[in-house]
């Protein structure tokens, strides 16, 4: 009952009429909360009494790395639910959010090395959660490789979804790493069980910041997924239909 | 709360030195983050004209 209730409700057609009504809205909150955030931090924030100004990359970088892992987090469920009940749409979204997890990933290395250069001297060190965070990287990419390089897409559904499940074992790396190995980053400053550690004047703003960036990943997710279940449904009826 | 955190324009932009890193990395973001957005529309526009072609 589970199973046909689950396929009912996953069908690639209902999911693009679904989303799209609520793309707009999304966008347009993502967009809004991610200025305010920014704008917020960049020139309302106060000035981190050790950091100086650098620290404002803070309202980027962090919000970025959250989104790193909740992806991966997402496409790891989304795996599951293809490999146990063989549901169709679980595997595109996998397929949809890879792309939109290589973007975020790659700016919150780029951030963090950016940040780097100013804070710790170096832009680039094999600091425990910047390598393991390159390794979340290079799996989104191996994700996307490995699908593209089967002919039968179903066949490369089921082995991209075994992949994903096997590398969700990273996820929990990169969030313990701070705490495992004393390297170059602190651990994390806001917990669910202790609180924040940090000042409220800057707590607000990075909050917002990390909603907005959930927000447009998951407006941009939409678009993607949008397109690649249009593109590989091509041939049925309502797509056809669709335009 | 609310008050800005520096002196003039000039002190924003240039952030004691950090400015450099700070917009670099928004600027970068937020370009990225707009191409993407762009370019998945574009080829959403193309595939819908191709099936307006197609089903002519």
């Amino acid at each position: 009952m589970l199973t046909s209730f689950i396929h009912r409700f996953s069908s690639p057609k209902s999911f693009v009429e679904v989303t799209a009504l609520f793309f707009p809205y999304v966008m347009f909150l993502g967009f809004s909360c991610l200025a305010l955030g920014w704008i917020w931090g960049l020139a309302f924030a106060p000035e981190d009494a050790i950091q100086g100004n650098s620290y404002r990359i803070i309202f980027l970088h962090v919000p970025a790395s959250i989104m790193a892992q909740l992806i991966y987090f997402f496409m790891s469920i989304c795996a599951l639910m293809h490999l146990v009940w063989r549901v169709k749409l679980a595997a595109y979204l996998i397929k949809s959010a890879a792309p939109v997890g290589v973007l975020i990933t790659f700016i919150a290395l780029f951030s963090g090395s950016i940040w780097g250069i100013p804070t710790w001297g170096t832009w680039w060190q094999w600091d425990a959660r910047i390598t393991s965070t390159l390794i979340l990287f290079i799996m989104y990419l191996g994700i996307i490789t490995l699908h593209s390089s089967f002919s039968n897409a179903e066949k490369a559904d089921r082995l991209m979804s075994i992949l994903v499940v096997v590398g969700v074992v990273n996820i929990p790396i990169i969030k313990k790493s701070v705490d495992w190995w004393s390297t170059l980053h602190q651990p994390a400053s806001i917990s669910i069980s202790d609180g924040a550690s940090i000042d409220p004047s800057m707590l607000y703003p990075l909050t917002i910041s990390i909603l907005g960036m959930a927000l447009t990943m998951i407006a941009l997710g939409i678009l993607v997924s949008k397109l690649y279940i249009l593109t590989r449904e091509k041939n049925k009826k309502w797509v056809q239909a669709y335009a | 709360m609310l008050n800005f955190s520096f002196t003039d324009f000039h002190d924003f932009l240039t952030m004691d030195g950090h400015g450099i890193y700070v917009w670099t990395v928004y600027l970068v973001t937020f370009t990225l983050i707009a191409v993407s957005f762009l370019i998945v529309r574009r080829k959403l526009n193309i595939f819908k004209r191709k099936l307006e072609n197609a089903s002519e």
